[in-house]
């Protein structure tokens, strides 16, 4: 039984770089992927934590965290936030993990902050999204 | 949009992708990692217990748990899981099986696949009130203000002191709640005489 809904934000300009990301991902980290996530959706928040997820500190990541996963000798972050609704989380970006990562951080605040102002552009996350 | 609660794939689309050898044994490999991983954090985190509380317990070293948490880390051997499920009261079952069970499970996970009942709290070894009782059970968690489905009465009582009036009996009870997760509580003695009387005029 579900007790996460798993969202995805588009891109401001359009597009939905979420699915391009994960439909990229070869099938290591695309399975890494699926297993943390299926195991996410149905535990409780306080359940929520390292090394699969972890909150982003910092006043301009508030509400802010990141899924970690692994594959093809790659680490990688999907960074989301907590809403817009009760138990909803919402993707906001995905990368491979760098030495520093502040530059993908804060683009997805700023998506964050879009996401926001847009919630009824937000889509239901899947893995099977094909029109980009 | 939709906030109803969706599966990530489809079957019919999860059973395209494993058509091809490398994405099943990709599949296999994380579900094996990530479970074990996320259970044995889960079931430390619910005993309230730190790394090093369990690696005590396991009379291991704190980083070994921190190993046995990470799914990166090398898989643990089936000994060290059978350490592990001893310790938290729980089964360990290691067989092969058809993909296609392996899929069927991951469909149908619940917080208690991860957060796995010890042997004392076994729901499937704890006897459900007979049908008759439902209607009182949810006067009952209506009247103490829980929602949930009050299913046992776990003795003995136990006596709360008022600050200045006489001694308030209350009874440990546990129940799933809408989330079917097991919950445990105390409701008045008094209330649950009063429902037990009922149920009895009613038989």
């Amino acid at each position: 039984m579900n007790l996460w809904t798993f969202s995805a934000c588009p891109a401001p300009g359009g597009g939905r770089p979420i699915s391009k990301f994960v439909l990229e991902l070869g099938p290591e980290a695309e399975n890494d992927l699926a297993a943390v996530l299926d195991n996410l959706r149905v535990l409780e928040r306080k359940y929520w934590g390292r090394p699969q997820f972890d909150v982003l500190h910092g006043k301009n990541y508030a509400g802010m965290g990141e899924v970690r996963f692994n594959g093809e000798n790659k680490t990688y972050r999907l960074f989301g936030y907590f809403g817009p609704k009760r138990l909803q989380f919402t993707f906001l970006l995905g990368c491979e993990k760098k030495r520093s990562l502040k530059h993908e951080m804060d683009e997805a605040a700023k998506r964050k902050k879009f996401a926001e102002d847009n919630e009824h552009l937000l889509y239901t996350f899947t893995f099977e999204v094909l029109s980009l | 949009m939709s906030t109803y609660s969706t599966p990530l794939r489809s079957k019919s689309s999860l059973y395209k992708r494993l058509q091809d050898r490398k994405f099943r044994r990709a599949f296999v490999s994380s579900r094996i990692a990530q479970t074990t991983a996320t259970q044995i954090r889960v079931m430390r985190q619910k005993q309230e217990l730190s790394q090093k509380d369990l690696a005590r317990e396991l009379g291991t070293s704190q980083n070994a748990v921190y190993r046995l948490e990470n799914p990166k880390s090398t898989k643990p051997n089936i000994s060290t899981l059978e350490r592990i499920a001893d310790f938290f009261g729980v089964g360990l079952v290691v067989r092969f099986a058809p993909f296609s069970e392996i899929v069927d499970w991951s469909f149908n996970l619940d917080q208690r696949s991860l957060v796995v009942p010890s042997f004392e709290d076994d729901p499937g070894f704890i006897e459900r009130k007979k049908p008759g009782a439902s209607a009182t059970a949810a006067t009952l968690t209506e009247r103490v203000g829980w929602i949930g489905d009050w299913i046992s009465t776990v003795t003995p009582t136990i006596g709360l002191a008022g600050p200045s009036g006489p001694t308030t009996t209350v009874e440990k009870v546990k129940f799933i709640d809408n989330n079917q997760s097991w919950r445990s509580g105390v409701v008045l003695t008094e209330c649950i005489r009063q429902e037990r009387q009922q149920l009895g005029a009613m038989r």
